[in-house]
Protein backbone atom coordinates (compact mmCIF):
# COMPACT_ATOMS: atom_id res chain seq x y z
CA UNK A 1 0.00 0.00 0.00
CA UNK A 2 1.31 3.15 -0.98
CA UNK A 3 0.82 6.36 1.02
CA UNK A 4 -0.34 9.73 -0.76
CA UNK A 5 -1.16 12.81 1.07
CA UNK A 6 -4.56 12.65 1.13
CA UNK A 7 -4.67 9.28 2.71
CA UNK A 8 -2.53 10.40 5.19
CA UNK A 9 -5.28 13.39 5.86
CA UNK A 10 -8.30 10.92 5.49
CA UNK A 11 -6.56 8.30 8.45
CA UNK A 12 -5.90 11.68 10.43
CA UNK A 13 -9.79 13.09 9.81
CA UNK A 14 -10.92 9.63 10.36
CA UNK A 15 -9.21 9.78 13.90
CA UNK A 16 -10.55 13.22 14.75
CA UNK A 17 -13.72 12.11 13.56
CA UNK A 18 -13.80 9.01 15.78
CA UNK A 19 -12.32 10.40 18.73
CA UNK A 20 -14.59 13.46 18.99
CA UNK A 21 -17.66 11.05 18.54
CA UNK A 22 -16.64 8.89 21.45
CA UNK A 23 -15.71 11.63 23.43
CA UNK A 24 -19.00 13.11 22.82
CA UNK A 25 -21.11 10.06 23.46
CA UNK A 26 -18.98 8.02 26.00
CA UNK A 27 -17.82 5.26 24.24
CA UNK A 28 -14.29 4.42 23.32
CA UNK A 29 -13.30 5.62 19.42
CA UNK A 30 -11.59 2.07 18.26
CA UNK A 31 -15.77 0.87 17.41
CA UNK A 32 -15.97 4.08 14.91
CA UNK A 33 -12.06 3.58 13.80
CA UNK A 34 -11.79 -0.12 13.39
CA UNK A 35 -15.03 -0.42 10.83
CA UNK A 36 -13.91 2.64 8.88
CA UNK A 37 -10.03 1.36 8.26
CA UNK A 38 -12.03 -1.83 6.88
CA UNK A 39 -14.50 -0.67 5.19
CA UNK A 40 -12.90 2.99 3.44
CA UNK A 41 -9.24 2.06 3.74
CA UNK A 42 -9.68 -1.49 2.45
CA UNK A 43 -7.14 -2.32 5.62
CA UNK A 44 -6.64 -6.17 7.04
CA UNK A 45 -8.53 -5.82 10.20
CA UNK A 46 -5.73 -7.33 12.49
CA UNK A 47 -3.58 -4.22 11.14
CA UNK A 48 -7.08 -2.01 11.89
CA UNK A 49 -7.06 -3.64 15.29
CA UNK A 50 -3.56 -2.67 16.06
CA UNK A 51 -3.73 0.86 15.01
CA UNK A 52 -6.90 1.00 17.60
CA UNK A 53 -5.14 -0.30 20.25
CA UNK A 54 -2.27 2.52 19.62
CA UNK A 55 -4.94 5.09 19.52
CA UNK A 56 -6.58 3.52 22.79
CA UNK A 57 -3.09 4.14 24.73
CA UNK A 58 -2.46 7.44 23.37
CA UNK A 59 -6.34 8.12 24.42
CA UNK A 60 -6.03 6.80 27.86
CA UNK A 61 -2.41 8.19 28.60
CA UNK A 62 -3.71 12.02 27.27
CA UNK A 63 -6.78 11.77 29.71
CA UNK A 64 -5.04 9.76 32.19
CA UNK A 65 -3.08 12.35 33.20
CA UNK A 66 -5.98 14.83 34.14
CA UNK A 67 -7.69 11.98 36.32
CA UNK A 68 -4.21 11.44 38.24
CA UNK A 69 -4.52 15.04 39.06
CA UNK A 70 -7.45 15.34 40.36
CA UNK A 71 -7.11 11.98 42.40
CA UNK A 72 -10.13 10.44 41.09
CA UNK A 73 -8.56 7.46 40.12
CA UNK A 74 -7.93 4.48 42.31
CA UNK A 75 -4.87 2.58 41.10
CA UNK A 76 -4.47 0.15 43.58
CA UNK A 77 -8.06 -1.21 42.67
CA UNK A 78 -6.89 -0.36 39.36
CA UNK A 79 -3.75 -2.06 39.45
CA UNK A 80 -5.38 -5.42 40.99
CA UNK A 81 -8.13 -5.68 38.55
CA UNK A 82 -5.27 -5.19 35.82
CA UNK A 83 -3.82 -8.34 36.87
CA UNK A 84 -7.14 -9.98 35.68
CA UNK A 85 -6.98 -7.73 31.99
CA UNK A 86 -3.44 -7.88 31.03
CA UNK A 87 -4.06 -11.82 31.39
CA UNK A 88 -6.89 -11.03 29.13
CA UNK A 89 -5.12 -8.73 26.79
CA UNK A 90 -2.37 -11.43 26.54
CA UNK A 91 -5.03 -14.16 25.90
CA UNK A 92 -6.58 -11.76 23.44
CA UNK A 93 -3.57 -11.00 21.26
CA UNK A 94 -2.62 -14.10 21.28
CA UNK A 95 -5.66 -15.45 19.83
CA UNK A 96 -6.28 -13.25 17.07
CA UNK A 97 -2.98 -14.25 15.61
CA UNK A 98 -5.27 -17.79 15.11
CA UNK A 99 -8.23 -16.50 14.42
CA UNK A 100 -8.93 -15.84 10.91
CA UNK A 101 -10.10 -12.22 9.77
CA UNK A 102 -13.43 -13.18 8.34
CA UNK A 103 -14.16 -14.59 12.16
CA UNK A 104 -12.91 -11.33 13.69
CA UNK A 105 -15.08 -9.22 11.46
CA UNK A 106 -17.85 -11.08 12.31
CA UNK A 107 -17.10 -10.85 16.32
CA UNK A 108 -16.50 -6.94 15.69
CA UNK A 109 -19.86 -6.46 14.25
CA UNK A 110 -21.89 -8.18 17.25
CA UNK A 111 -19.90 -6.20 19.38
CA UNK A 112 -20.74 -3.25 17.51
CA UNK A 113 -24.39 -4.01 17.84
CA UNK A 114 -24.12 -4.68 21.22
CA UNK A 115 -22.77 -1.21 21.67
CA UNK A 116 -25.30 0.39 19.65
CA UNK A 117 -27.94 -1.78 21.66
CA UNK A 118 -26.82 0.22 24.66
CA UNK A 119 -26.41 3.36 22.90
CA UNK A 120 -29.82 3.45 22.81
CA UNK A 121 -31.41 2.32 25.77
CA UNK A 122 -28.62 4.43 28.14
CA UNK A 123 -29.87 7.53 29.37
CA UNK A 124 -28.92 10.56 27.73
CA UNK A 125 -26.52 11.99 30.21
CA UNK A 126 -24.91 8.32 31.44
CA UNK A 127 -21.52 8.55 30.10
CA UNK A 128 -19.28 5.12 30.78
CA UNK A 129 -15.98 5.89 29.54
CA UNK A 130 -16.63 9.84 28.88
CA UNK A 131 -12.81 11.38 29.36
CA UNK A 132 -13.12 14.15 31.88
CA UNK A 133 -14.80 13.61 35.38
CA UNK A 134 -17.41 16.59 34.60
CA UNK A 135 -18.72 14.14 31.89
CA UNK A 136 -20.04 11.42 34.39
CA UNK A 137 -22.57 11.32 36.49
CA UNK A 138 -22.65 11.38 40.23
CA UNK A 139 -22.71 7.89 41.91
CA UNK A 140 -25.71 6.75 43.00
CA UNK A 141 -26.11 7.33 47.33
CA UNK A 142 -25.90 2.96 47.46
CA UNK A 143 -22.73 3.08 46.35
CA UNK A 144 -20.38 4.88 48.66
CA UNK A 145 -19.83 3.88 52.17
CA UNK A 146 -20.37 7.74 53.89
CA UNK A 147 -17.99 7.36 57.00
CA UNK A 148 -16.86 9.81 59.38
CA UNK A 149 -13.92 8.00 60.20
CA UNK A 150 -10.54 9.72 59.79
CA UNK A 151 -8.43 7.47 56.97
CA UNK A 152 -5.17 6.74 56.43
CA UNK A 153 -4.37 8.03 52.88
CA UNK A 154 -1.64 8.13 50.40
CA UNK A 155 0.08 10.92 48.57
CA UNK A 156 -2.89 12.47 47.11
CA UNK A 157 -5.40 11.56 49.69
CA UNK A 158 -7.71 9.78 47.77
CA UNK A 159 -7.11 6.54 48.13
CA UNK A 160 -6.22 3.99 51.15
CA UNK A 161 -2.65 1.98 51.92
CA UNK A 162 -3.55 -1.16 52.08
CA UNK A 163 -6.83 -1.20 50.83
CA UNK A 164 -8.98 -1.07 48.03
CA UNK A 165 -10.74 1.66 49.56
CA UNK A 166 -10.67 5.46 49.25
CA UNK A 167 -12.28 8.99 49.32
CA UNK A 168 -12.66 11.83 46.94
CA UNK A 169 -14.62 15.69 47.19
CA UNK A 170 -17.81 15.75 45.03
CA UNK A 171 -18.34 19.28 44.54
CA UNK A 172 -21.83 18.70 44.26
CA UNK A 173 -23.18 17.29 46.96
CA UNK A 174 -20.08 19.46 48.97
CA UNK A 175 -18.70 16.58 51.10
CA UNK A 176 -16.54 13.76 51.01
CA UNK A 177 -17.24 10.58 49.56
CA UNK A 178 -15.99 7.71 50.82
CA UNK A 179 -15.46 3.93 49.73
CA UNK A 180 -14.62 0.46 49.56
CA UNK A 181 -14.55 -1.76 46.58
CA UNK A 182 -16.55 -5.32 47.04
CA UNK A 183 -16.34 -8.43 45.51
CA UNK A 184 -12.71 -9.00 43.94
CA UNK A 185 -13.16 -12.00 42.02
CA UNK A 186 -16.45 -10.72 40.51
CA UNK A 187 -14.66 -7.41 39.33
CA UNK A 188 -11.79 -9.85 38.34
CA UNK A 189 -13.85 -11.74 35.85
CA UNK A 190 -15.18 -9.38 34.29
CA UNK A 191 -12.05 -7.18 33.85
CA UNK A 192 -10.62 -10.45 32.36
CA UNK A 193 -13.62 -10.37 29.79
CA UNK A 194 -12.82 -6.97 28.97
CA UNK A 195 -8.59 -7.50 28.78
CA UNK A 196 -9.56 -10.04 25.79
CA UNK A 197 -12.37 -8.32 24.44
CA UNK A 198 -9.27 -5.50 24.11
CA UNK A 199 -6.79 -7.50 22.68
CA UNK A 200 -8.69 -9.42 20.17
CA UNK A 201 -11.08 -6.56 18.76
CA UNK A 202 -8.43 -3.37 19.96
CA UNK A 203 -11.33 -1.75 21.86
CA UNK A 204 -10.91 -0.47 25.52
CA UNK A 205 -13.57 -2.70 27.18
CA UNK A 206 -14.53 0.25 29.81
CA UNK A 207 -18.14 -0.60 28.68
CA UNK A 208 -18.15 -3.56 31.00
CA UNK A 209 -15.84 -2.81 33.42
CA UNK A 210 -17.43 0.61 34.46
CA UNK A 211 -20.54 -0.94 35.51
CA UNK A 212 -18.84 -3.58 36.72
CA UNK A 213 -17.00 -1.85 39.20
CA UNK A 214 -19.93 0.66 40.12
CA UNK A 215 -22.62 -1.90 39.95
CA UNK A 216 -20.91 -4.86 40.88
CA UNK A 217 -18.06 -3.68 43.12
CA UNK A 218 -20.06 -0.78 44.65
CA UNK A 219 -17.36 1.69 43.72
CA UNK A 220 -18.92 5.17 42.71
CA UNK A 221 -18.94 5.90 38.98
CA UNK A 222 -16.78 8.61 39.08
CA UNK A 223 -14.44 6.81 40.70
CA UNK A 224 -15.28 3.85 38.05
CA UNK A 225 -14.98 5.83 34.91
CA UNK A 226 -11.18 6.87 36.03
CA UNK A 227 -9.94 3.82 37.36
CA UNK A 228 -10.86 2.17 33.90
CA UNK A 229 -9.13 4.55 31.81
CA UNK A 230 -6.14 4.04 33.63
CA UNK A 231 -6.76 0.15 32.97
CA UNK A 232 -7.11 0.60 29.45
CA UNK A 233 -3.67 1.83 28.91
CA UNK A 234 -1.76 -0.41 30.67
CA UNK A 235 -4.71 -3.43 29.34
CA UNK A 236 -3.76 -2.53 25.44
CA UNK A 237 -0.39 -3.16 25.76
CA UNK A 238 -0.29 -6.19 27.29
CA UNK A 239 -2.04 -7.08 23.57
CA UNK A 240 -0.66 -4.21 21.53
CA UNK A 241 2.85 -5.68 22.60
CA UNK A 242 2.11 -9.14 20.63
CA UNK A 243 0.54 -7.21 17.81
CA UNK A 244 3.87 -5.14 17.61
CA UNK A 245 5.92 -8.53 17.81
CA UNK A 246 3.70 -10.10 15.04
CA UNK A 247 4.54 -7.10 12.78
CA UNK A 248 0.75 -6.06 12.38
CA UNK A 249 1.95 -2.26 13.62
CA UNK A 250 2.07 0.04 10.91
CA UNK A 251 3.09 3.25 11.78
CA UNK A 252 1.66 5.04 8.82
CA UNK A 253 -1.77 3.80 9.42
CA UNK A 254 -1.69 3.75 12.90
CA UNK A 255 0.11 6.98 14.15
CA UNK A 256 -1.92 9.21 12.26
CA UNK A 257 -5.40 7.91 13.38
CA UNK A 258 -3.82 8.20 16.90
CA UNK A 259 -3.02 11.22 16.73
CA UNK A 260 -6.27 12.07 15.36
CA UNK A 261 -8.18 10.51 18.14
CA UNK A 262 -6.34 12.04 20.85
CA UNK A 263 -7.11 15.47 19.09
CA UNK A 264 -10.93 14.34 18.53
CA UNK A 265 -10.85 13.44 21.75
CA UNK A 266 -9.60 16.43 23.28
CA UNK A 267 -12.31 18.62 21.39
CA UNK A 268 -15.14 16.50 22.17
CA UNK A 269 -14.47 16.51 25.75
CA UNK A 270 -14.56 20.51 25.62
CA UNK A 271 -17.73 19.78 23.63
CA UNK A 272 -19.40 17.21 25.83
CA UNK A 273 -21.38 19.61 27.65
CA UNK A 274 -22.82 21.33 25.14
CA UNK A 275 -24.42 19.03 21.81
CA UNK A 276 -27.68 16.96 21.95
CA UNK A 277 -26.57 13.66 23.05
CA UNK A 278 -29.81 11.81 22.39
CA UNK A 279 -29.95 12.85 19.25
CA UNK A 280 -26.19 11.80 18.40
CA UNK A 281 -26.29 9.05 20.37
CA UNK A 282 -29.42 7.76 18.05
CA UNK A 283 -27.82 8.42 14.98
CA UNK A 284 -24.39 6.94 15.93
CA UNK A 285 -26.20 4.16 17.08
CA UNK A 286 -28.52 3.45 13.93
CA UNK A 287 -25.21 4.15 11.59
CA UNK A 288 -23.08 1.51 13.90
CA UNK A 289 -25.69 -1.05 13.14
CA UNK A 290 -25.54 -0.61 9.38
CA UNK A 291 -21.73 -0.91 9.66
CA UNK A 292 -21.98 -3.88 11.30
CA UNK A 293 -24.16 -5.48 8.82
CA UNK A 294 -21.90 -4.18 6.45
CA UNK A 295 -18.91 -5.68 8.06
CA UNK A 296 -20.62 -8.99 8.62
CA UNK A 297 -21.79 -8.89 4.71
CA UNK A 298 -17.91 -8.50 3.57
CA UNK A 299 -16.83 -11.15 6.03
CA UNK A 300 -19.06 -13.22 4.22
CA UNK A 301 -18.09 -12.38 0.95
CA UNK A 302 -21.16 -10.59 -0.31
CA UNK A 303 -20.33 -6.90 -1.74
CA UNK A 304 -22.89 -4.01 -1.52
CA UNK A 305 -20.86 -2.36 -3.94
CA UNK B 1 3.49 10.73 37.29
CA UNK B 2 1.40 13.71 35.58
CA UNK B 3 4.84 14.10 34.20
CA UNK B 4 5.68 11.11 33.74
CA UNK B 5 2.72 10.68 30.98
CA UNK B 6 3.24 13.97 29.23
CA UNK B 7 6.76 13.25 29.10
CA UNK B 8 5.71 10.13 27.17
CA UNK B 9 3.37 11.35 25.48
CA UNK B 10 5.46 14.05 23.81
CA UNK B 11 8.33 12.40 23.06
CA UNK B 12 6.41 9.67 21.10
CA UNK B 13 4.55 12.29 19.35
CA UNK B 14 8.37 14.02 19.12
CA UNK B 15 9.23 10.43 17.42
CA UNK B 16 6.43 9.61 14.87
CA UNK B 17 6.58 13.65 14.06
CA UNK B 18 10.60 13.14 13.24
CA UNK B 19 10.08 9.64 10.87
CA UNK B 20 6.87 11.41 9.12
CA UNK B 21 9.10 14.18 7.89
CA UNK B 22 12.02 12.75 7.21
CA UNK B 23 9.59 9.65 5.35
CA UNK B 24 7.98 12.71 3.43
CA UNK B 25 10.86 14.61 2.67
CA UNK B 26 12.56 11.46 1.05
CA UNK B 27 8.98 10.18 -0.73
CA UNK B 28 9.37 7.06 1.09
CA UNK B 29 5.37 6.27 1.61
CA UNK B 30 5.23 2.76 1.64
CA UNK B 31 3.19 1.20 4.39
CA UNK B 32 5.56 -1.18 6.32
CA UNK B 33 5.19 -3.13 9.28
CA UNK B 34 7.95 -2.32 12.42
CA UNK B 35 8.25 -5.06 14.88
CA UNK B 36 10.28 -5.16 17.52
CA UNK B 37 13.55 -6.91 16.15
CA UNK B 38 13.90 -3.93 13.49
CA UNK B 39 13.95 -1.28 16.25
CA UNK B 40 16.72 -2.76 18.13
CA UNK B 41 18.81 -4.23 15.03
CA UNK B 42 17.50 -7.87 14.94
CA UNK B 43 15.71 -7.75 11.80
CA UNK B 44 16.69 -8.51 8.56
CA UNK B 45 14.19 -6.29 6.53
CA UNK B 46 15.77 -2.83 5.51
CA UNK B 47 13.66 -0.28 6.68
CA UNK B 48 14.03 3.74 6.34
CA UNK B 49 15.24 6.12 9.58
CA UNK B 50 11.96 7.39 9.07
CA UNK B 51 10.07 4.38 9.75
CA UNK B 52 12.09 3.40 12.28
CA UNK B 53 11.51 6.45 14.27
CA UNK B 54 7.72 5.90 14.03
CA UNK B 55 8.60 2.66 15.13
CA UNK B 56 10.00 4.13 18.08
CA UNK B 57 7.10 6.59 18.70
CA UNK B 58 4.82 3.66 19.10
CA UNK B 59 7.16 1.63 20.93
CA UNK B 60 7.69 4.96 23.55
CA UNK B 61 3.68 5.67 23.56
CA UNK B 62 3.29 1.87 24.44
CA UNK B 63 6.36 1.83 27.02
CA UNK B 64 4.52 4.39 29.22
CA UNK B 65 1.62 2.85 30.59
CA UNK B 66 4.45 0.38 31.58
CA UNK B 67 6.16 2.61 33.07
CA UNK B 68 3.33 4.20 35.21
CA UNK B 69 3.27 0.18 36.67
CA UNK B 70 6.74 0.28 37.64
CA UNK B 71 6.43 3.94 39.30
CA UNK B 72 4.08 2.75 41.60
CA UNK B 73 5.95 -0.38 42.30
CA UNK B 74 8.41 1.92 43.50
CA UNK B 75 5.94 4.22 45.39
CA UNK B 76 4.22 1.20 46.89
CA UNK B 77 7.59 -0.10 47.65
CA UNK B 78 8.53 2.95 49.36
CA UNK B 79 5.20 3.07 51.42
CA UNK B 80 5.53 -0.79 52.48
CA UNK B 81 2.35 -1.86 51.28
CA UNK B 82 3.93 -5.10 50.56
CA UNK B 83 0.39 -6.67 48.75
CA UNK B 84 0.23 -3.74 45.71
CA UNK B 85 4.07 -4.28 45.49
CA UNK B 86 3.07 -7.75 44.69
CA UNK B 87 0.48 -6.90 42.73
CA UNK B 88 2.64 -4.37 40.37
CA UNK B 89 4.60 -7.42 40.04
CA UNK B 90 2.58 -9.34 38.59
CA UNK B 91 1.08 -7.04 36.02
CA UNK B 92 5.21 -6.37 35.19
CA UNK B 93 5.36 -10.32 34.83
CA UNK B 94 2.39 -10.38 32.56
CA UNK B 95 3.04 -7.30 30.22
CA UNK B 96 6.83 -8.95 29.82
CA UNK B 97 5.01 -12.30 29.45
CA UNK B 98 3.38 -10.37 26.23
CA UNK B 99 6.51 -9.65 25.03
CA UNK B 100 8.04 -12.96 25.16
CA UNK B 101 5.02 -14.97 23.90
CA UNK B 102 4.28 -12.61 21.07
CA UNK B 103 7.52 -12.81 19.44
CA UNK B 104 7.72 -16.49 19.92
Amino acid sequence: MIMTTATIFGLAGLGVFAGLLGALVGIGGGIVLIPALVLIFGINIKIAVAASLVAVVATSTAAGSVYVGKGLSNMRLGMTLEIATTMGGLSGGLLAAWVPARILSELFAVLVIITAYFMLKSKEHASTSAPTPSSTTSPPPDSTTLTAVSLKRDFDGHEEIGRLAGSYFDPQKKSTIHYQAVRIYFGAAISYLAGVLSGLLGVGGGFIKVPAMNLGMKVPLKVAAATSNFMIGVTAISSLFVYFARGLVHPWIAAPAAVGIVVGALAGTRLAGRASHRVLKSTLAIVLIAVAIQMALKSLGVSLG
Amino acid sequence: MQALLRSGLALSVLFMLAGAILDLSSHHLLVTSVRFDDLFGMGARPLTLGDKLMGWGILILAATPAFRVIALFILWMRERDWKFVIVAAVVMITLALSIILGRG
